[in-house]
């Protein structure tokens, strides 16, 4: 510890020496937020003015309405802003059929296709309407008149849509005036007139104060972290193998361990100073009045007891300034560092945009994602309803997130990697197969995102042949012909696809265990839901491969044989051949559990299928053979799917298959067929293994 | 061509757009709709003060859930043991305990008004007053259903009023004008940023490598040399720009699925990619221009450090005037054309909504082509002077100033 | 090889049998050193001589504890290199020719960092500074940034800083590489005051004239083994000839052809 504080005290006193970086990382990001922010304030208001003030053309066509109600609506307009109402003849309009040709006739009233066939120069008469206004009335029961007022506006054109959120607002205003009206008349009051209430917010000034800087402060807190603790973190890591000093300093008699750790309270404690800086430079600027309080919503101080909260923002400072210290300090120039800083600052940023949902709050799980779980208990603490066994559970999640990436930074400055040449490159190169595996995992993640997933969007059918006839092949075969060999090493296709031919007792052993893969995979969704609620919207859109054509078979082929196939060969076949070179079980399971599990492409199936993707990689490794794995998959999908379509479809309920397969006794107690196929698996040896 | 080889080039130019950006779209939705999902099965408990003859009803009433809600989470309404007409304080209180708390004084169409009191700071809060809200809604409807039917009354002659907005435009500007609200700081802001390393390495990055003596002994003119690396950075910015576009065309449907799967209602938005391929030659237009004038910046810069430390105050030259080109009411014209960035902000906007003519865009991309060419022919003739390229020192202005007029 | 026995007292570095191997994908293992045995005595200089890429520098990163030996022991001043590579970091001062200073450090703050680093204290460490600042004659610049130093100011800090804390065992790794001609001569005076005040020094080198001028002993280093090793009379008596390069090359000729035989008969 004395030596990490030794170091520390000699990286500050560098960092502070170098002049001209420290201004413009420290002290012009303290000058430019608060201009920023005064900015941003300053132009939503000014925007809102200028929409106020503009003179709106407005058609109206009124014809049918009563006179009191049409002088009603004129006048409240005009407290709206300013304006002209001009009343117009809507018969071509009412004459047009529904749909496009009324749409047509409507632009044609407001002038906005001459307008748009017009010259550029601004001539006052081709100027188009903004608002078309039409009042139909009919008679409707007990003899009261019922009123539909039709709005026709330009969504394309600003003043179009601000002339139509006035005219709303006078509509709205008509119609309570009116509803109110005829309650009295006809009810003889409004039977459920208490009902009626504005809710009261009982949050104090000082909690909403605390809101409203919770939602803000975490976005700072990085940002300026980052930028104070990013050229930090360069000069104390990078900046040292330039000059050429980190041979010298790892020869020292003292552990890299505690090397690293003075490099990184040096980091932590830039960032930090910066912090302070713009934070007194905000504060001085929402004193002085330069910022309008607006920017924070605050209405009120918030007491000492309250911003102590703002401490619960450190371990996500010291988290921080760790995975800066992980990211650029194996970088080799400044350079080199510099391209990995934006990247951190995206995936920092990102979760701690959770805060600026008022919705979320700080749960278990939460708590335990970096930097959104440290976000969420600041504001919470800040709003004074934190809950302390969460707030605990996040400082010491975070903290240890720190623990284990100061571990790793100590790892990066073992002399023997800095020294051993171009060490990074080397690592690269040793497990080149597993790499390669890696990023074609990786390709095939963001092509299921990007372009399979848009085919889908626009034609499932199509998109289904697409994906499984054509993306997931064409990926595995990439994937087997491009794999680096060694020299002079030629093996087959099917080789590296991973079809060997497996032993029969496997691939026995195997389907035995497809049942219990079943129920535990509907065991953890019922969980998942616990932890994991599905909003309503979204349910149906994890079940929209439920809707291909082609009734039973259809949902067989495409759901079942297809992916069973296609994933397996890429995943199972190509992909785990690949990391089969370079890597070990453990790693080779983990691998794949993610990139299953990511090209699922939703959080709802993350867990579930990264598990069955971590089994399967598990009995491909066992049976050293794709081949079990296909079946398994088939078989599972088959099981699931039909169970899933039985369970939302009453039609499909009754058919052969459902009756048969998936409503017997049998299938209550297959689950237990897995403990014989384990031991099958566990037991049976392959020749020559 | 040395740029494209380089990894930190290729991140910038190709990982970046395409990768980065849709998989953190990816996870902020994924974010958004756990929250939504968390949310709404949350269970509240609200705590009712109400006469005892009103309670049974009030407590189902307030109880209810639609019925459409796939994992919704309950009300439970708990009676609280205080007087119809209890005091703030005491409502307060009681707040500590519950969610929410409501206080019906009297008869539902008494004169004492229902009072709903939630902490808007504790998020279950806000979420239990969403609920009571609705729930009073409906029951208010109910109660005035009953009593139009008691008397014989059509309940339809209760409703006055109808208004519905019909948009002149065509469906697919609905699209046009979400994304030209968003899409012109977006894309200001990756231009900005895929542009800024590659154009720092170029001039800072040589002066720290040394390289630049070495390219001053080259026995082809200096300027030429020059140029061709700074237009290798305009093309990698340009290529980026164009996969950015393409890379959020793609992933932009899967985006709106869940968004509008998280906002529990189906936003009928197609993209509009012929809007996209609209601003592509704008776009590129643009990203040659920041990146040209990006390199004039750099070459200020002496060492990669300071490169990093000018990125912060540059990157807001460019995003303050973008925003402000989202003021309502400033258009493309004639004048506007002229002033950079803030043009092309504009023109973005013009183009997703159909609605720009033809003079003042040939007037910004003209505009933006000359910014552009100053901006390449400053820095070549920075870079050409032995003092610039050479020095380990970062210039002043005023020796900038100089430097131009001395030749 | 004659070699007289001396007290295990008077040896500071002892090496056998060194060996590293560097795993190359392409390539595959690598031996960088293949077998190093040797002995420095104390108040001796020693000089480690062959081409590029024959080793030297992984010995010498081997003996300061940079890299770990693939195999073999090595012993600095009486302790083993991976036992307790920290005490025997303690025991040597390392310096190499691309070893650079912190720009914005002054001399003295940057001899204070290193002493302290190496566990000195309180007036102990203002005294060891001292010291080395008398002995280094940098009273002059000490107090300015290293940054703003000459090339041969910054040299002179950078030996003081090796030596502030007056290690038993000196390992220089091609000290004079890069230096302008009254820099490699400070090196060289500097290099003979250890020798005076009895200290061990081990250095690598490719330049003929250095090793033949300074070296008490010289080993042979060539493709990762030890050739020969011992004073410059008895390599001459050994190669039967006179100059070093000559004995260089005899000895380099003399192993290929070893090496030659070994494959023909494999």
């Amino acid at each position: 510890m004395n030596v990490a504080l030794r170091v520390l005290r000699v990286e500050l006193l560098q960092l502070v020496r170098d002049k001209r970086v420290l201004f413009s990382a420290i002290v012009l990001p303290a000058l430019l937020y608060p201009g920023l922010f005064w900015l941003m304030a300053k132009l939503e208001s000014r925007g809102e003015a200028v929409m106020a003030e503009r003179e709106l053309s407005v058609l109206v066509a009124f014809d049918e309405l009563d006179d009191e109600v049409r002088g009603d609506f004129v006048e409240r307009f005009e407290t709206k802003g300013p304006s002209t109402l001009l009343q117009v003849d809507a018969t071509p309009l009412a004459e047009a059929d529904e749909g496009e040709p009324r749409r047509l006739a409507a632009r044609a009233l407001m002038g906005l296709d001459e307008a748009l066939q017009g010259s550029d120069e601004a001539d006052e008469t081709l100027e188009p309407h903004d608002l078309l206004v039409i009042a139909e009335t009919a008679n409707g029961p007990e003899g009261q008149r019922h009123t539909a007022f039709t709005l026709w506006y330009d969504v394309t054109r600003d003043d179009s849509r601000e002339a139509r959120s006035r005219a709303r607002e006078v509509v709205m205003e008509l119609e309570s005036d009116e509803v109110q009206l005829r309650r009295e008349r006809l009810l003889g009051g409004d039977p459920a007139r208490a009902l009626l209430a504005e809710p009261e917010d009982l949050a104090t000034a000082e909690e909403s104060s605390g809101a409203a800087l919770g939602k803000w402060f975490p976005f700072i807190a990085i940002l300026v972290l980052i930028s104070g603790g990013a050229y930090a973190v360069l000069a104390v890591f990078a900046g040292e193998r330039e000059s050429g000093t980190l041979e010298t300093l790892l020869l020292q008699p003292v552990a890299e361990r505690s090397i690293a750790t003075g490099k990184f309270l040096a980091v932590f404690a830039a960032g930090m100073a910066t912090l302070a800086v713009n934070l007194a430079s905000l504060l001085i600027c929402i004193s002085t009045g330069l910022a309008g309080e607006e920017i924070f919503g605050g209405a009120g101080p918030i007491g000492i007891g309250r911003l102590s909260a703002l401490t619960l923002e450190l371990p996500a400072c010291a988290l921080l300034s760790a995975v800066l210290c992980l990211a650029c300090g194996g970088a080799r120039t400044f350079r080199e560092g510099q391209m990995l800083v934006f990247p951190v600052t995206l995936l920092v940023v990102v979760p701690t945009a959770i805060v600026l949902r008022p919705d979320a709050s700080l749960t278990a799980i939460w708590a335990l994602v970096p930097f959104a779980g440290s976000a969420l208990a600041l504001r919470d603490g800040l709003e004074g309803d934190l809950v302390p066994s969460l707030g605990a559970l996040m400082v010491a999640s975070h903290l240890g997130y720190t623990w284990l990436a100061l571990a790793r930074v100590g790892r990066i400055l073992d002399a023997e990697k800095v020294l051993g040449g171009d060490s990074k490159a080397d690592a690269h190169l040793r497990e080149a197969s597993a790499r390669h595996a890696v990023r074609w995992s990786f390709a095939a993640v963001m092509f299921m995102y990007l372009v399979a997933g848009t085919v889908q969007r626009w034609n499932l059918q199509v998109g289904m042949w697409f994906t499984f006839w054509a993306f997931l092949p064409a990926f595995a075969l990439a994937v087997a012909t491009l794999a680096p060999r060694r020299p002079g090493e030629r093996p087959r296709l099917h080789e590296a696809l991973g079809l060997r031919l497996p032993h029969p007792a496997h691939v026995l052993g195997a389907l035995l265990l497809v049942p219990a893969l079943a129920a535990g995979a509907r065991m953890l969704l019922e969980w998942q839901m616990e932890v994991l609620p599905i909003p309503g919207g979204a349910a149906d859109l994890e079940l929209g491969g439920l809707g291909i054509p082609g009734g039973v078979f259809g949902l067989v082929f495409f759901l079942c044989i297809s992916p069973g196939i296609m994933e397996e060969l890429l995943f199972r076949g190509a992909l785990l051949e690949s990391m089969k070179r370079d890597w070990r079980w453990p790693r080779i399971i983990g691998w794949q559990a993610l990139f299953f599990g990511l090209i699922h492409l939703s959080v709802y199936r993350l867990a579930p299928t990264a598990i069955l993707g971590a089994l399967l990689a598990a009995l491909a490794l066992r049976t050293r053979s794709v081949v079990p794995a296909i079946l398994v998959h088939i078989a599972y999908n088959g099981l699931t799917v039909l169970g899933e379509r039985a369970a939302h479809d009453p039609d499909a309920a009754n058919e052969w298959l459902t009756v048969h397969v998936l409503q017997t006794d049998w299938l209550a107690h297959a689950p237990w067929a897995a403990i014989p196929g384990l031991a099958l698996l566990a037991l049976v040896r392959r020749s020559g293994d | 061509m040395e740029g494209f080889r380089d990894r930190q080039t290729l991140i910038y130019t190709f990982v970046l757009p395409v990768c980065m950006y849709p998989a953190l779209g990816w996870i902020m939705i994924q974010g958004l709709l756990i929250v939504q999902g968390q949310n709404s099965a949350r269970d509240v408990t609200v705590g009712l003060v109400a006469p005892a003859e009103l309670a049974p009803e009030a407590t189902q009433a307030i109880s209810a859930r639609p019925e459409d809600e796939a994992s919704g989470g309950r009300v439970e309404v708990l009676p609280l043991d205080l007087p119809p007409d209890a005091d703030a304080a005491a409502l307060r209180s009681a707040l500590e305990e519950y969610d929410a708390v409501v206080a019906l004084p009297g008869l539902p169409g008494g004169p004492k008004k229902v009072r709903v009191l939630f902490d808007s700071t504790r998020s279950r809060s806000g979420t239990a007053r969403d609920r009571i809200e609705a729930s009073l809604e409906r029951w208010a409807e109910v109660l005035r259903g009953r009593a139009a039917e008691e008397r014989a009354i059509d309940p339809r002659a209760l409703d006055p009023i109808d208004v519905s907005s019909e948009s002149v435009a065509e469906e697919s500007d609905q699209a046009n004008v979400v994304l030209s609200l968003l899409l012109p700081m977006l894309l200001v802001f990756m231009s900005v940023l895929g542009a800024f390393f590659p154009a720092v390495d170029l001039t800072a990055g040589e002066k720290e490598r040394r390289c630049a003596e070495t390219t001053m002994l080259l026995p082809v003119p200096m300027t030429a040399v020059h140029l061709g690396k700074i237009l290798a950075v305009c093309a990698s910015a340009m290529i980026a720009t164009t996969l950015n576009l393409a890379a959020l065309a793609l992933s932009a449907g899967h985006l709106i699925d869940q968004l509008s799967a998280a906002a529990d209602r189906s936003i009928a938005l197609e993209l509009p990619v012929g809007a996209l391929v609209k601003i592509l030659p704008l776009a590129v237009l643009f990203a040659f221009f920041v990146s040209a004038a990006l390199t004039g910046f750099a070459s200020l810069a002496a060492s990669f450090k300071e490169g990093q430390a000018l990125l912060g105050p540059v990157q807001m030259l460019f995003i303050l005037p973008a925003m402000t080109a989202q003021l309502p009411g400033l258009a493309l014209d004639s004048t506007t054309a002229f002033i950079p960035v803030v043009n092309v902000a504009l023109a973005f906007r013009g183009l997703l909504v159909g609605d720009v003519n033809a003079l003042p865009l040939a007037l910004c991309a003209g505009a933006l082509l000359l910014l552009a060419l100053a901006a390449i022919w400053l820095s070549v003739r920075l870079r050409s002077n032995e003092k610039v390229a050479l020095s380990g020192e970062t210039l002043s202005l005023g020796s900038l100033v100089g430097l131009l007029r001395s030749k | 090889m004659t070699q007289t026995q001396v007290a295990s007292s008077e040896i500071a570095i002892h090496a056998t049998g060194l060996k590293k191997t560097f795993k190359d994908p392409e390539r595959g293992a690598i031996e960088a050193v293949k077998s190093i045995d040797m002995d420095c005595r104390r108040g001796e200089i020693f000089g480690l001589l062959g081409p590029n890429g024959a080793g030297k520098t992984t010995t010498l990163r081997m003996l300061s504890t940079i890299l770990a030996p693939t195999a073999g022991t090595a012993r600095i001043d009486g302790v083993d290199v991976t036992e307790d590579p920290l005490e025997v970091r303690r025991r040597i001062g390392f310096l190499s020719g691309s070893t650079g200073l912190y720009p914005r450090l002054t001399g003295r703050e940057t001899l204070r960092y290193f002493g302290e680093l190496h566990g000195l204290e309180g007036a102990l460490l203002e005294a060891a500074i001292d010291k080395t600042i008398a002995d280094f004659d940098l009273s002059d610049f000490v107090d300015g940034h290293c940054g703003s130093l000459s090339t041969g100011q910054k040299q002179r800090v950078s030996i003081a800083r090796a030596v502030v804390h007056d290690p038993p065992v000196l390992i220089l790794d091609e000290p004079t590489t890069g230096l302008d001609i009254m820099a490699s001569s400070d090196m060289i005076e500097f290099i003979e005051s250890r020798r005076a005040a009895g200290r061990c020094v081990l250095f690598s080198t490719h330049i003929l004239s250095e090793a033949e001028r300074l070296c008490d002993r010289i080993g042979v280093v060539y493709s990762g083994r030890m050739l020969a090793s011992g004073s410059l009379d008895e390599l001459r008596a050994m190669t039967d000839a006179e100059w070093l390069e000559d004995v260089f090359r005899a000895l380099v000729r003399r192993a290929d052809a070893d090496r030659d035989r070994a494959g023909a008969s494999a």
